[in-house]
């Protein structure tokens, strides 16, 4: 009864109880890989939750102090504030390293779990019209996710991220014409200055965060407006969504699994040590420790500066230097294309000429699904050579012997999957065609809601042509 | 010794002499000429921090920050230091093994070989308060971990929360 | 399925929901306590996992097995608006936007407007950072700097054995990124790398640039035997006598020499600065 009171309440100010109604009763289609995009999700709510922890210790910024903290090797040693505070939160602060960690490894499950919605929304085909938008906003969230885990893991002000951040200097002042002028100003001067970090803190705790949020918002809500793809199967139309309600059902399915991403989160981050800055030690511009990667996400453009030969553009005293075609180009092209694919697809296959709620089986698309197995595979090529070093000290190998495979596995592995690919969906799509007539079960409880807005009971679905 | 294949990495095999022989055998040696004593890892005692800024700036970047080793050019290595005793420690330094640079006498105070020397014992068993330290080996293992272990075990979480054959089950 | 079976799995769920739901107590009780006496990160993290799972493990059974499952179903409106829908938003529409064709005059005026002040808003980004100018072609290095080691001490002639390498700055700029260089001893005889550099190498002494040219990264690696650099990023990989030809990996342009000295006590000073910049290309680099 006090609900009812409170429920009054806010209708009487806001006239939410229509509109509540409508969006209590919605229906979300029941598959498990729908809930890659809320694993996503809840990474974000859980880096925000650790992440405002962590801003009440860390203090950005190069000016130089002298540690004094429990972690002995490096007392006596001067080091940048950023660096110094990173230590106190692992080693002075009472739970301070497990938050640090779970921040982290939620950061890269984070970027992982948007990478497999992507590829769900891919190959079943959902970025179709009329869900170009939301697809384009998507690609932006995981731009924006991956610059939010550099500048994230170069706050520290370690010797791994500053490498990485010199790295990042030298690509930005690749560019032509305005590279030298932009990394001078982002940096605020040579590097690697004073400024960089305290400017990748405001970017990395405000104006990233906010502008995820924002995108996000727009991504659910254009969700909420076209509502949820689904795939073939029974009673499932092009004109209907067949599934649980929002309330209750999927709120506490999704409940639950906010709760598990969180559980695997804070797991890992007291079991599993991440990125321990003190190993690394404080950063040094003229010192580098050999088997230096950035995080996983960055790992394919570091196997692009990699395998890159060494050539480049030189004419007329002006030259494109040879991180420009492997830290820009490559990167540029990537992004461009996964904007554009939508549109590509659309005019290749003339699909775009009317909605699409139906979700494709990757199988019944055997060129999309090739071209979206060969791409991974390009750029899991890329990944494993940015580990190339440590591939050749583990297995013994030289390092210049696995460049070389790589180079040419380069394009030949990603060929040969797309091939591959192709076959076997040929093949599955052969041995199983599409689901049958979309039928109502018989006798069946159906809540039906019209497009008026009232629900109605039926026994017997209506057949809509 | 001998090295049958100079063109490789050399690899360490078993001494066919006893500890005795070969201490006969240096001091035979030594006594033909000059050259630099086995260095005495204890005295002057090394220092631990000075040993982390000296090995972080000199070392690292062959031997890798947490003294796991790196590939050097056509298939050599510098090799893990897990597994060094301080005096060959010392002894590598001093000398400069195989494509090790020579840090003698000039580079290095003997305080500070013993310094280094020092944090190489350490990075033997570093704290590792975070956890299991995943060979300290860095962001790869981390990554796979992140995606095999923790998205992996999020995905198999996903499906037992909504197994698909619940969508081809009528209800009742 | 039959209303027994139905009620047997309500109650077995409903059961499992507060084991659950219990589990997660008693694992917020031990964090509390773990926190009180000093905290440990593994059981922290631990206790963490167990508690917020068990309120996943809640959750999820009451949405399985104690909730409606449905399924539901629910209409697809046509996502574009009706013809008359679209026919009112026309008209409405063209209240201003019709009012606003006619006035041209007036639209092009608040394009000046507001170009010029979106224009003047950006100037303040020029701020953020000095003039590049000369500095990528210059480092701390002039004639006579004293080369130090990075404790400060300075360098002599008998400070490396041959086959010895370290890393050195300019007396008095320790530290300075673009000024990092690599001194090796190849020798004890003066060491020619190319035509021209005659007096660079003196008593076998070579400096080069520890400013990797491909992405700035110190190269830090003295392969003694092969008598080459190799740079631990991306294995650029460079000859030291050819004077640091690269010879594998991405990297385009030796690293550049500098010219060295020994002075009266047989210290180690430069010639100069380097003869050109140092580090990773740029547009500019070559003019």
């Amino acid at each position: 009864m006090i609900v009812r009171r409170i429920v009054r309440w806010f209708d009487e100010r806001l006239g939410a109880a229509r509109f509540v109604r409508t969006a209590l009763n919605k229906v979300f289609p029941d598959h498990w890989s729908f809930m890659l995009g809320e694993l996503a999700l809840y990474s974000f709510v859980i880096l925000i939750l650790t992440g405002v922890y962590l801003t009440f210790f860390f203090t950005p910024g190069t000016k130089e102090v002298v540690y004094n903290g429990s972690y002995a090797p490096l007392k006596g040693v001067s080091m940048s504030q950023a660096y110094e505070s990173v230590l106190r939160i692992s080693f002075d602060v009472r739970a301070g390293l497990v938050m640090r960690q779970i921040h982290h490894w939620a950061a890269l499950i984070f970027v992982g779990s948007i990478i497999a919605h992507l590829m769900r929304i891919f190959f079943t085909g959902a970025f179709r019209r009329p869900r170009e938008l939301n697809w384009m906003i998507g690609v932006t969230l995981l731009l924006l996710a991956i610059a939010n885990g550099f500048t994230g893991y170069s706050l520290p002000d370690d010797q791994l991220s500053g490498t990485g951040l010199r790295i990042m200097y030298s690509v930005v002042i690749s560019v032509p014409v305005v590279g030298v002028w932009s990394a001078f100003l982002v940096f605020g001067g040579e590097f690697p200055g004073n400024e960089v970090l305290t400017r990748f803190f405001v970017i990395h705790i405000l104006i990233v965060p906010a502008a995820i949020a924002i995108l996000l918002s727009a991504h659910l809500a254009i969700l909420v407006r076209q509502k949820h793809t689904q795939f073939r199967g029974p009673a499932r139309k092009e004109r209907n969504v067949v599934g649980a309600r929002l309330w209750p059902t999927f709120t506490a399915k999704t409940l639950g699994l906010f709760f598990f991403v969180f559980a695997v989160c804070a797991l890992l981050g007291g079991l599993a040590q991440i990125n321990p800055v003190w190993i690394w030690g404080p950063f040094q511009p003229a010192a580098v420790s050999a088997g230096s990667q950035p995080d996983w996400y960055v790992g394919w453009l570091e196997g692009s500066l990699r395998l890159l030969p060494g050539w480049e553009l030189r004419a007329f005293g002006h030259e494109v230097p040879n991180p420009f075609f492997s830290g820009v180009l490559l990167p540029g092209i990537t992004f461009m294309l996964l904007y554009a694919w939508p549109f590509l697809e659309g005019r290749f296959t003339k699909e775009n000429r009317e909605e699409h709620h139906l979700l494709d089986r990757p199988r019944d698309r055997p060129v999309r699904t090739a071209i979206g197995v060969g791409a991974l595979a390009f750029y899991a090529v890329l990944f494993v050579a940015g580990g190339n070093d440590v591939l050749a000290s583990r297995f013994n190998v030289s390092v210049n012997l696995i460049t070389n495979i790589l180079r040419v596995s380069l394009f030949v592995v990603p060929a040969a999957a797309a091939f591959f690919t192709y076959r076997l969906c040929k093949e599955l799509a052969a041995r199983s065609p599409t689901a049958g007539e979309p039928e109502a079960p018989a006798g069946a409880e159906l809540v039906v809601r019209s497009p008026e807005g009232g629900y109605v009971d039926v026994e017997e679905p209506a057949r809509t042509p | 010794m001998p090295n049958t294949a100079p063109d490789r990495q050399s690899v360490t095999k078993r001494s066919p002499y006893t500890r005795a022989e070969i201490d006969d055998l240096v001091a035979y040696v030594a006594s033909l000429g000059p050259g630099p004593p086995i260095p005495d890892v204890h005295n002057p005692p090394g220092d631990l921090q000075e040993g982390g800024e000296l090995y972080l700036d000199n070392c690292a970047a062959c031997h890798s920050a947490a003294g796991n080793g790196g590939a050097l050019s056509v298939g050599r290595d510098a090799p893990t230091l897990h597994g060094a005793t301080p005096v060959e420690v010392a002894e590598a330094v001093r000398t400069g093994p195989g494509n090790m640079p020579v840090f003698g006498r000039g580079t290095f105070t003997s305080q500070q070989v013993n310094s280094i020397v020092r944090y190489v014992e350490y990075l033997k068993k570093p704290q590792d308060p975070g956890g299991l330290s995943l060979g300290l080996v860095g962001p790869i293992t981390e990554g796979l971990v992140a995606i095999l272990v923790g998205l992996g075990a999020l995905m198999l979480i996903t499906r037992w929360i909504e197994p698909p054959a619940m969508r081809e089950e009528p209800p009742e | 399925m039959n209303d027994e079976v139905q009620e047997r799995q309500e109650k077995k769920a409903t059961s499992r929901t507060a084991l659950a739901f219990g589990i997660t107590a008693l694992a917020s009780i031990g964090l509390a306590v773990t926190y009180w006496f000093g905290g440990q990160e593994q059981i922290e993290g631990s206790l963490l996992a167990v508690a917020l799972g068990g309120l996943g493990f809640g959750f999820v059974q009451v949405a399985k097995h104690l909730l409606p499952q449905g399924p539901y179903v629910e209409d697809r409106e046509a996502l574009p608006s009706s013809d008359e829908d679209e026919a009112a938003f026309a008209a409405d529409f063209e209240q201003g936007e019709g009012w606003l064709s006619r006035r041209g005059f007036l639209l092009k005026m608040l394009g000046l407007a507001g170009g010029a002040i979106g224009i003047a808003a950006l100037f303040p980004i020029r701020s953020l950072g000095p003039n590049p100018g000369q500095s990528l072609f210059r480092t701390k290095w002039r004639r006579g700097s004293l080369v130090v080691d990075e404790q400060g001490e300075p360098v002599a002639v008998d400070t490396l054995d041959v086959g010895g390498a370290l890393t050195v700055f300019p007396e008095g700029h320790l530290e300075v990124e673009d000024s990092q260089t690599i001194l090796i001893r190849l020798s004890r005889e003066d060491v020619v790398t190319r035509p021209g550099r005659e007096l660079w190498g003196p008593e076998g002494y070579v400096g080069f640039s520890k400013v990797c040219t491909h992405a700035g990264c110190p190269v830090g690696l003295y392969q003694q035997q092969f008598k080459k650099l190799l740079c631990p990023c991306h294995q650029s990989t460079f000859s030291v006598p050819d004077g640091a030809q690269p010879t594998f990996g991405p990297a385009t342009r030796s690293l550049p020499q500098l010219p060295l000295m020994v002075d009266d006590e047989g210290m180690l000073r430069a010639r100069s600065d380097y003869t050109e910049p140092v580090g990773p290309g740029f547009w500019d680099r070559g003019t």
